[in-house]
This record gives structure tokens, sequence and C-alpha cells, in this order.
């Protein structure tokens, strides 16, 4: 069974209008696990609705250990969109992006394709600056 | 990964209301969080006071 209405595809199809530039969706999974057995078809599914500018890599972690090291890929399913040039943007779903990461996932979409920062030039001269390590943990609640 | 662990997290990270914000600067050694939401402002000059604490 299809993880998305007719409904949904259409407005997945009205809000993907706004796509720029191609997202490079590069989903790490694992034989055998439901998670990224779900995460497979529910990708799949999205990029199916626009296939011109959101294309699709599937990655066995144990088979591709290397790229996923290099992406730091720890768990699966991981999912990591990369830009048009296909550089990682750092925009990384961890688990199944469904429920309320969906709606995530869909302007993570939106603002890797136009290149859309929020944050004022000046943050962003300090954070390209800035040579230590930062790690922010954010936690919210859904609603 | 379980649903599981990110109530681990949150148990690790001491969150008891949302929205929690944790910086950690470094191997980890700086670190602070924020309760509350957070401007953009505001963070920065928070990132910028953990980095000099470093120096």
């Amino acid at each position: 069974m299809s993880p998305l209405s007719d409904r949904d595809r259409q407005t997945l199809r009205e809000m993907f209008r706004d796509l720029k530039y191609p997202v490079h969706l590069q989903l790490f999974v694992e034989d055998g696990n439901q998670g990224s057995d779900n995460a497979k078809v529910l990708v799949r599914e999205v990029v199916r609705v626009m296939p011109d500018l959101l294309r699709l890599d599937v990655f066995e972690r144990s088979r591709d250990s290397l790229l996923a090291a290099l992406y730091g890929v720890w768990e699966v399913p991981t999912l990591i969109l990369c830009d048009q040039k296909r550089e990682d943007s750092g925009i990384r779903f961890i688990g199944l992006p469904s429920g309320y990461e969906f709606a995530a996932l869909i302007e993570a979409l939106l603002d890797v394709s136009q290149n859309r920062i929020r944050l004022s030039e000046k943050s962003l001269n300090f954070i390209r600056n800035v040579e230590d390590d930062i790690i922010l943990d954010v936690f919210v609640a859904p609603t | 990964m379980q649903a599981s662990e990110f109530s681990r997290w949150t148990e690790e990270n001491a969150v008891y209301a949302v929205p929690k914000t944790i910086i950690r600067v470094g191997q980890g050694e700086r670190s602070t969080a924020i309760e509350g939401a957070v401007t953009e402002d505001f963070l920065i000059r928070t990132l910028k006071d953990l980095i000099e604490q470093g120096r």
C-alpha cells in the first residue's frame, strides 16, 4: 500500500513547483530493517512526484560502509540531502521521516533546492570562520 | 533506530521541558543549555562566549 494518497501527491506536486535546482537524496538502509524498508518506500514515492529535480540513491550501510563512514552514518535509515552539485547540505533525517518529520523533510527539500539559508549574512560570516566543532541538539515537541 | 532512543536522549540531556537547545563546543568540554525559544542573535552570542572560553 502506498504511503501517499492521491491528495498527498497532488499537494506535493503543488509544493514542488517551488523547487529550483536538483536535490540528491542519499538514503542509507540495512537489509531486514523494518524502518529501512518503510523509508525506501516513502522516499521513493516522494521522489516519484518530481523525478526531474529529486534524485534518489539507496545504499546498504554494510555494503557501502566507506561511504557511510564518510557521511557519518551510524544509524539506519539515514537520509542525507545533497545539493545540485552533490555536495552535502548537512541536513540529515535519522529514522523514518514520516508524521511530523514528513513536513520537515519537504521544507528541507525546498530549502536545499533553492539554496535557501535562513540566517543573516553576519551570522553566516561568523559561522564560516568557526574552527571548533559545534554540536547543537534541539529538543522540541511536534505541536 | 528504535523510538525508545529518543526517550534515552531526553533522559541523558535532562530535558524536562521543550524547546531546549544544548550547545557543545570542541569535544564537549564547553557546553550550555538554553530552555525556551532562541533568537538568532542570542544563539550566535552564546556560541561566541563558549568559543572564547576555550581561548
